[in-house]
């Protein structure tokens, strides 16, 4: 395994903006990652997103790079980026449908685990990323993986995202043509 | 005028480099070298999204201020919104067209994959550069070759109406066909580099199952043809046709063809717009 199982997502257009990902396998505990999410504990404070819905890295950066610009416009719909981000990635319109779909649940076991971070408090990004790191490893019971798209593909479940994202006839098996059809229902969200 | 607008999308768009391809009444087309949120190295799963090339189309659509500005803003919203969901319509049905990369409805933006290439003479290739590049070379030939209406030209109108046709099959209008709406892509697939063409600009689309709505499509096609290719437009529009039945006939669906045709007879002869006397 890489040394390095984090990564720091960038946008060229939102420069303050850097988005710290992990992805977990085999997690043992997510009813109690998601009770202490619920509680507000500080240490959870991540988008915790089902993995077996995710196809690409595409999908991530189109549904991040939406919610910065609902930001920046004040026209986001839900309280936090964070879960935004959840809600742009489902096709549902109901915000707890969608955290229960998209987002944590018992029955999940992958989560891919996302903080967007406003550079503006002058810590490096580096020593952030570290203590992120440590935080999740400490909390997560399961294990690390390298978030790239080979990992993502492979630990899709095509027929959950032929459930999740209700596309019915419109589902195909080719993965890059499924993947733009997901950027395009994250694209088309809210319209 | 012009300048003002292209400063307001330099205000959206502040990180992406613009070159004005395109004014219309409607919208501003650029092409930029930016993908709106992919790092450059990132190679999409997506293999027809050519990376290297890496060229987007930005399409805006500005405030138009002789519109009240509640009214502009719904009217910019919706009909953005609506091309974007168009444009994804027919990616899902697997009808080649730009992919929606990203959008931003409220303020008029669309961001999609760029396609075509530069013709020799460095134009990019729509339809009506491909055919006017061949027209001046066969004038300056003296008409010969016929390299203007020879077999290539003809499949490629041939082609033109297919794609027209299975639009049409989907019930989707085009609303504003002209042969500068008509881009030439190369086919990837094929070794000999053959061009094929695809249909862009669904800023007007809409759905429709009339053969009305048909008819007008093709009519405005027609005239299009006749007034950008005036030498060449009526065996461009015979070939036209004979595509345009052929994809009807591939999905055997020959009675709607007839009813379409019937009805073009009908606009031609009465113009585009349908008479408001009854």
């Amino acid at each position: 395994m890489s040394e390095k199982p984090s990564k720091v997502l960038e946008f060229e257009s939102f420069p303050n903006y850097k988005i710290f990902v992990a992805y977990f396998i085999n997690v043992q505990n997510t009813d109690e990652i998601k009770s202490e999410l619920l509680k507000g504990n500080t240490d959870y404070d991540f988008a915790f997103i089902n993995g077996e819905n995710l196809l690409s890295l595409e999908q991530i950066y189109s549904a991040v790079h939406k919610c910065l610009l609902d930001e920046r416009f004040n026209r986001k719909k839900s309280k936090t980026l964070h879960t935004e981000i959840i809600f742009n990635l489902a096709p549902q319109r109901n915000i707890m449908e969608c955290l229960n779909k998209f987002g944590i649940s018992s029955s999940s076991t992958d989560l891919l685990v996302l903080k967007v971070l406003n550079l503006e408090d002058g810590n490096s990004i580096q020593e952030k990323e570290q203590e992120l790191l440590a935080i999740l490893k400490k909390n997560i019971n399961g294990d690390i993986m390298e978030f790239d798209d080979a990992t993502l593909s492979e630990r899709a479940k095509l027929p959950s995202i032929k459930k999740n994202y209700k596309l019915g006839d419109t589902f195909t098996e080719d993965l890059s043509k499924l993947n733009r059809i997901l950027i395009g229902i994250t694209q088309l969200k809210g319209l | 005028m012009s300048v003002e607008i292209i400063k307001r999308v330099e205000q959206l768009l502040p990180y992406h480099d613009l070159k004005l391809i395109s004014q219309g009444a409607e919208a501003l087309v650029f092409i930029t070298t930016k993908h709106p949120y992919l790092p450059k190295n990132y190679k999409s799963l997506d293999l027809s999204t050519d990376a290297d090339s890496s060229k987007y189309i930005i399409k805006y659509r500005p405030p138009k201020p002789y519109r009240h500005e509640i009214l502009d803003k719904q009217i910019t919203k919706s009909r953005t919104a609506s091309e974007a969901k168009i444009l994804n319509k027919l990616t899902i049905l697997n009808f080649k067209t730009p992919k929606l990369i990203s959008m931003d409805a409220p303020h008029g933006l669309i961001i999609m994959e760029y396609i075509g290439y530069d013709l020799n003479n460095g134009d990019i290739s729509s339809l009506k550069n491909h055919l006017w590049l061949l027209e001046k070379q066969q004038e300056s030939n003296n008409y010969n070759p016929n390299v203007a209406n020879d077999a290539s030209v003809e499949s490629l109108l041939k082609m033109v109406g297919e794609r027209l046709g299975e639009l049409h099959l989907y019930d989707i209008v085009h609303g504003d066909l002209t042969s500068s709406n008509i881009m030439l892509i190369k086919d990837s697939e094929s070794e000999t580099g053959n061009v094929e063409p695809t249909l862009i600009d669904f800023g007007l689309s809409s759905y429709s199952s009339l053969s009305e709505d048909k008819a007008v499509d093709l009519y405005v096609l027609e005239r299009a043809l006749i007034s950008t290719h005036p030498v060449y437009a009526t065996q461009y529009n015979e070939w036209m046709l004979e595509g345009y039945c052929q994809a009807y006939k591939a999905q055997k669906s020959m009675k709607r063809h007839v009813e379409v045709i019937r009805r073009l007879e009908g606009v031609r002869l009465r113009g585009r717009k349908r008479s408001l006397l009854g």
